[in-house]
């Protein structure tokens, strides 16, 4: 708890820091507001409702990109962890295209893809595919073997081991990809909106900064570093529930 | 087979009245800059709807997306810029401009100049070798006039440095120290000259090629040869729009509209420089910025450029 404090006055420490910074002018520029000017135009931007409709337009993007992303990632990982001639198949097409950062590939993808919806669910769920599928993969290597010899021993059918033996055993891997991944997935909804955007959260930070706005670009910042926040709290307690045996040896 | 021969003699009967009736949807991609202002007063005005066009923008902000969307036919018309359309019909995109954005002035202030500070002493592009000049994008328009206002004004270009800066960050950047002059446009040079911290020390536009073409409107030659009514309407009411502009230029109305859809506050579209809104575009303009691309290797030698045929009727006459 007394680490919390600490953490929180350090926060409001900077946040002071900014507000004095502008207000006294020892940053000088049109691009820096101060904090209450950027709150009051949070604050009225969210009453009128129209933060909210932009901030909901890009976190449905973001949260079916990363669905599909996950669910993609997690099957193929499931099917590379346990089949090893596939692995040998794929691995090598996977670690080349990895690393390929998702800005790079936008404006080819738009001639696919078109710059709506589904462009940007593409690049969300293409960033969130290869950390779930390395964890998930890595997961399932380091199943215990005697886990397994033992429910083969028990005449387990292999889909049974797959579904009682080696998913739960590999959930605190793929949980710690979903922790990768999931501020991936904001990260990269807010940049293709940046880059072929007409609405969201992305495409408002760009028009202000071409309005000259900053305010509102920096309310829309501030937005997402909330988001982040609770997403990530959010994360927590849902792994909490799912994996509980996992945090028993912290506690203890 | 009697309702299939009374639907073709309907079709044959209502054809000409169903034409004029029915409402044609169009996806048009736009930036949200100054650029747009024509389109974005006849679609206010209403202009589109009279000729029976239902127009769903696809507003772009610091991007270029739009001329990949046309390729991809996500969307019909695009804004562009003509470095741009140059390099995509050089790349074998078949794109035609069918209606004229804007043109640089023929004198300053203009929509774009390149600042300093003033203790700088920097007053041409002779001074700025050794220096940083900052432009958005390299191998863009800004760029490339940068490039040729600082031959120009007697600088080597193989000593001037280009640095990639987005425009709203032109004026800090050199504010604080990270460039040394930026190719800026407007509202951002004119925002930033009222802090007296910048001055402008060389309008590129004006030196290099007085009224060079900057934004066009573009659709591809597929969807034109198939749609060439909507294309006339299109341009119709575009050029509605065009005349509007010109003629409440810098009214409370024109300030009212311009600041309505790029979001500026109405002082600083009040103060800020405008380009020219044309309705045509002429041939030996265009040849002379082909001609610069070709000297700024934008093009190389062998690329041959068919200027008539970059534009469509509705541009190229000179009504």
């Amino acid at each position: 708890m007394k680490k919390r404090t600490a953490g929180i006055v350090l926060l409001i420490l900077l946040l002071l820091l900014w507000e004095a910074s502008a207000r006294f002018g020892w940053v000088k520029s049109e691009n820096w507001p101060t904090l209450v000017a950027v709150l009051e135009v949070t604050y009225r931007q969210l009453l009128s409702g129209e933060l909210s409709l932009v901030l909901a337009a890009s976190m449905a993007r973001m949260i079916v990109g990363f669905v599909i992303g996950s669910l993609c990632g997690i099957l193929l990982g499931l099917l590379l962890g346990t089949l090893r001639t596939l692995d040998g198949f794929l691995t090598p097409l996977v670690e080349a295209v990895r690393p390929i950062p998702v800005p790079a590939i936008i404006p080819p993808l738009i001639l696919f893809l078109g710059i709506d919806d589904a462009l940007k669910i593409f690049v969300v769920a293409f960033s969130v595919f290869f950390p779930m599928l390395v964890s998930t993969v890595g997961g399932v290597r380091n199943v215990d073997e005697t886990l397994i010899r033992t429910a083969r021993t028990l005449q387990t059918t292999q889909g049974s081991i797959l579904r009682f033996v080696i998913l739960p055993a590999a959930l605190p891997s793929i949980m710690s990809g979903f922790r990768i991944s999931l501020p991936l997935a904001l990260i990269t909804t807010v940049v293709a909106e940046m880059i072929a955007g007409s609405s969201g959260i992305g495409y408002v930070i760009v028009r202000a900064q071409y309005a000259m706005q900053p305010q509102e670009m920096y309310s829309a910042v501030l937005c997402l570093m909330v988001i982040g926040y609770l997403l990530n709290l959010l994360f927590l307690l849902f792994e909490r529930r799912l994996i509980p045996w996992y945090h028993l040896s912290e506690n203890a | 087979m009697l309702t299939r021969a009374l639907a073709i003699l309907l079709l044959c009967v209502c054809l000409p009245a169903g034409a004029l009736a029915q409402t044609t949807k169009l996806r048009v991609s736009t930036n949200q800059n100054i650029d747009a202002a024509a389109f974005e007063a006849a679609k206010a005005n209403g202009y589109f709807a009279e000729e029976g066009l239902e127009i769903d923008t696809t507003p772009v902000v610091g991007g270029a997306v739009g001329l990949p969307a046309v390729a991809a036919g996500q969307v019909q018309i695009a804004a562009s810029n003509l470095i741009t359309i140059v390099l995509g019909v050089k790349n074998g995109l078949p794109f035609k401009i069918i209606a004229a954005g804007d043109a640089s002035s023929s004198a300053p202030p203009d929509l774009a100049g390149v600042a300093a500070k003033p203790e700088s002493g920097i007053k041409s592009g002779k001074e700025l070798e050794g220096k940083r000049l900052a432009v958005n994008t390299r191998n863009n328009i800004i760029w490339m006039f940068a490039r040729a206002w600082v031959e120009a004004t007697g600088g080597d270009l193989r000593k001037v440095s280009f640095i990639e800066v987005p425009f709203p960050q032109m004026v800090d950047a050199i504010r604080q120290g990270r460039a040394d002059a930026a190719f800026i446009v407007e509202p951002f040079l004119s925002v930033g000259l009222k802090s007296k911290e910048i001055e402008v020390i060389g309008w590129p536009y004006a030196t290099v090629l007085k009224n060079a073409p900057i934004s066009q409107w573009v659709a591809s030659k597929t969807y034109i040869d198939q749609n060439p009514q909507v294309i006339d309407k299109f341009v119709r009411a575009y050029n509605r729009g065009t005349d509007w502009i010109n003629e409440n230029n810098r009214n409370e109305k024109w300030v009212s509209l311009i600041s309505g859809y790029t979001r500026i506050a109405p002082d600083i579209v009040r103060t800020a420089a405008t380009p020219l809104f044309v309705k045509s575009m002429d041939v030996g303009q265009i040849e002379k910025s082909i001609e610069l691309m070709r000297k700024h290797g934008l093009l190389q030698a062998g690329d041959r450029i068919d200027v008539p045929g970059l534009l469509y009727r509705t541009v190229a006459s000179q009504k």
